[in-house]
């Protein structure tokens, strides 16, 4: 008797705060709602009007069902944290897709998931059918996906709506945010809060000019401009035209996005470091340091294989159409200076495999970025190479390795093991998702290729994905892009719920 | 929102590093055009 | 008698085969799409091309020149031209308005030396073959009963849970 009540209690803590999720996410529909109006987009009024209602009635039946959860905050433990992000960010893909599904750009409901589920992980892969003439409404809305994923949905409502905070890190950690920058979650949200508005504000300025200056007129510079920043600083990639950032054709449009996407791939706790004066954090750090290592090599291997071919006539050609993407896909970004096509066709073997590499290796943790996550390379690499001195070492000297990440860390056997085993997760699901790929037809390079962009929450595309691809290998992305985003520990611990629920059920039916 | 001198100068450093390694990364790539 | 034959069925050989080999340099009346292109950018890199689309977005000027980005459904590319050139084009297609369609006659370049290695067109003839309207937005009634429809429920399961906090007894369960 008693552990099915414990058992229901879990399903209803789980759907009291999944709920507020949901409703806090549905709230922000307003922005397009406003946008729309502003554009005099009657119809996108409406299908934001539409989603909004159903998402909030959603949202708030959740609420209502696990409503005696109130006031028992401290009974969340660790494993609702992290099903309530997962569960949370499923329940939002469908819900989130109505406004597509309503604008007609959309081939199919599965299309829409697909891209919402690419915006919540800012992967940026797209199946949304002619984007060059998209309402703003919509155009606002695709993008504030990737700035709301990339900061968490479930920050966003720790941080806004929930007023209990004592069971709140855990529902923080469940969406892969394991850095407790202060004493309290909701300082540390509001923290990464913070910092995500000024440099909203600040980027959105530097582009609006730099909009005006390529020949934008102001209203849509100031789009463009927002859109582009939410786009670089979530390291999402999406962009509101078919031709992504070859539309701007300009070469400071391009340098200002990769600044921002190269600081928006950092770690938030870096960010409060750096801004609280411990400037040194920034080089010190084992993250910065493994990023400027691997992207360095990464992109100076492209640029000698690509300037081998003698497309590229000159060194801004070879930066802006090499460096650019390569830098892109390691931050897991995925703004593409080049068609898709053309990675398949001109950038060889070589270009393909360095690019699938930076893709995989990713960004760093706690941040937008996608990946392995530097952090787990840099301990992993560190652990090889500790572990190589003490066999090398005389048995009586007992020395201790340490690596820097905010402060000095001893490097543990089990700090090893376990960044191993997620590094080990991702590449089986990258693994299955270039199986998959030949599976269906493509090519061994256009499969791996697609597979790391969508493990590694990328976006760049090498030609597979496309409305026409088979719908098995759409359900599998969207898979792969969430259980890569969520950094699988939410993902199992969730589907771990569900099926011990089950089993108690079943077993109470039997006695 | 107020920002204090010590986050103001942890922007401008964070945008200060990026744009000196994007920098490193041109002249590499400037080697690479001969 | 039979050497004259010769002669002519080799003239009307070497006749064809030109015919063939030149015709995508001769491209006068038949229009690529921008996937073609790009599938087979080493054979078009530098030759004079037809393409037709839609112009989107807007004008942007740098200087004397300007680019117009054009959509073909199939992909979108930047068309390099000149200010004067672009003046005729009304209609830039975005949400509301359908672009003018372009019949762009200009070289390709696969990496264009003077855009920093950027696929595009520069453009020597341009032609509007159709010009462009702003798009009928007639709002469906289903859609309006929905909106209020939706409303009104989210609204109630608000006013339900605004009672449900209301109303808080006092609960001494142990956890």
């Amino acid at each position: 008797m008693k552990n099915s009540e414990i058992s229901v209690r879990s399903a209803e803590i789980i759907s009291y705060y999944a709920g507020f999720v949901i409703l806090g996410t549905s709230m922000l529909m307003i922005i397009p709602v406003v946008t729309a109006i502003l554009s005099r987009e009657w119809i996108p009024m409406l299908d934001f009007i539409i989603s909004m209602g159903i998402a909030a009635s959603l949202g708030l039946i959740f609420v209502l069902l696990g409503r005696r959860t109130k006031g028992h905050s401290a009974s969340v433990q660790w494993r609702h944290g992290f099903a309530v992000a997962a569960l949370s960010w499923v329940m939002l893909m469908f819900l989130c897709s109505i406004p597509y599904l309503l604008s007609g750009h959309t081939y199919s409901y599965l299309d829409a998931c697909f891209d919402v589920m690419s915006g919540f992980t800012t992967t940026g892969l797209v199946l949304t059918q002619d984007l060059d003439h998209l309402s703003n409404a919509l155009n606002m809305w695709r993008h504030m996906l990737t700035f709301i994923g990339g900061q968490g949905m479930v920050v966003l409502a720790l941080t806004f709506i929930v007023k209990e905070s004592s069971g709140g890190y855990k529902f923080y950690v469940g969406e892969g945010k394991d850095i407790a920058l202060v004493p309290n979650v909701k300082g540390t949200a509001r923290i990464i809060w913070k910092i995500s508005i000024v440099y909203l504000l600040f980027g959105t300025l530097v582009l609006w000019i730099a909009g005006l200056l390529i020949g934008l007129n102001p209203a849509s510079s100031l789009l463009h401009a927002i859109y582009i920043f939410e786009s670089a600083w979530s390291t999402g990639g999406f962009a509101p035209n078919t031709q992504n950032i070859m539309y701007y054709h300009s070469f400071l449009y391009e340098a200002i996005a990769m600044v921002f996407f190269i600081i928006g791939s950092f770690n938030f706790g870096l960010h409060y470091a750096v801004w609280q004066g411990k400037r040194k954090e920034f080089v010190r750090n084992i993250e910065i340091q493994s990023f400027a290592i691997t992207a360095f090599l990464a992109s100076v291997l492209a640029v000698a294989a690509l300037s081998k071919t003698g497309l590229y006539p000159d060194a801004v050609s070879l930066y802006r159409r090499v460096v650019f993407n390569v830098l892109s896909a390691h931050t897991t970004t995925g703004f593409g200076s080049l068609y898709a096509r053309q990675f398949a066709l001109q950038w060889g073997d070589g270009g393909i495999l360095i690019m699938v590499i930076a893709m995989l290796i990713g960004g760093s943790a706690c941040s937008t970025a996608g990946g392995f996550k530097g952090l787990r390379v840099g301990i992993v690499f560190k652990g090889i190479i500790a572990d190589v001195k003490k066999l090398l070492s005389s048995e009586r000297s007992m020395r201790v390795y340490k690596f820097h990440y905010m402060k000095d860390i001893v490097l543990e056997d089990g700090l090893v093991r376990a960044s191993a085993l997620i590094i080990i997760c991702y590449m089986v699901l990258f693994g299955i998702g270039t199986l998959l790929g030949t599976f269906c037809g493509y090519s061994l390079a256009d499969s791996a290729f697609e597979a790391s962009s969508v493990t590694g929450n990328v976006g760049l595309s090498i030609g597979v994905t496309s409305a026409s691809m088979p719908a098995v290998l759409k359900i599998y992305y969207i898979f792969a892009m969430y259980l890569g985003r969520l950094e699988f520990l939410s993902v199992f611990a969730l589907i771990g719920m569900a099926i011990t629920g089950v089993k108690r059920i079943w077993k109470r039916k039997q006695i | 929102m107020r920002l204090s001198k010590a986050e103001i100068i942890g922007l401008l450093t964070e945008i200060s590093g990026v744009l000196i390694f994007l920098g490193i990364l041109f002249a590499v790539t400037l080697l690479f055009a001969r | 008698m039979e050497k004259k034959t010769n002669l002519i069925h080799c003239a009307l050989a070497v006749i064809l085969s030109l015919c063939l080999v030149g015709f995508p340099v001769l491209a006068g009346d038949n229009s690529v799409s921008v996937n073609e292109l790009i599938e087979n950018s080493a054979g078009y890199n530098g030759k004079s091309i037809t393409i037709t689309g839609e112009a989107i977005g807007e004008c942007l000027e740098r200087g004397d020149n300007v680019w117009v980005n054009i959509s073909d459904k199939s992909n979108a590319i930047g068309i390099w031209m000149s200010k004067e050139e672009a003046g005729g084009i009304k209609y830039y297609g975005d949400y509301r308005y359908t672009g003018d369609i372009l019949v762009i006659t200009g070289v390709f370049y696969e990496a264009c030396k003077e855009h920093g290695g950027e696929p595009d067109i520069h453009c020597s003839a341009l032609k509007i073959s159709t010009t462009g309207e702003m798009k009928n937005e007639k709002i469906p009634v289903p859609k309006i009963l929905l909106a209020a429809g939706f409303t009104v429920l989210a609204l109630t399961l608000y006013m339900a849970y605004r009672q449900m906090i209301n109303k808080k007894p006092e609960r001494s369960n142990a956890d």
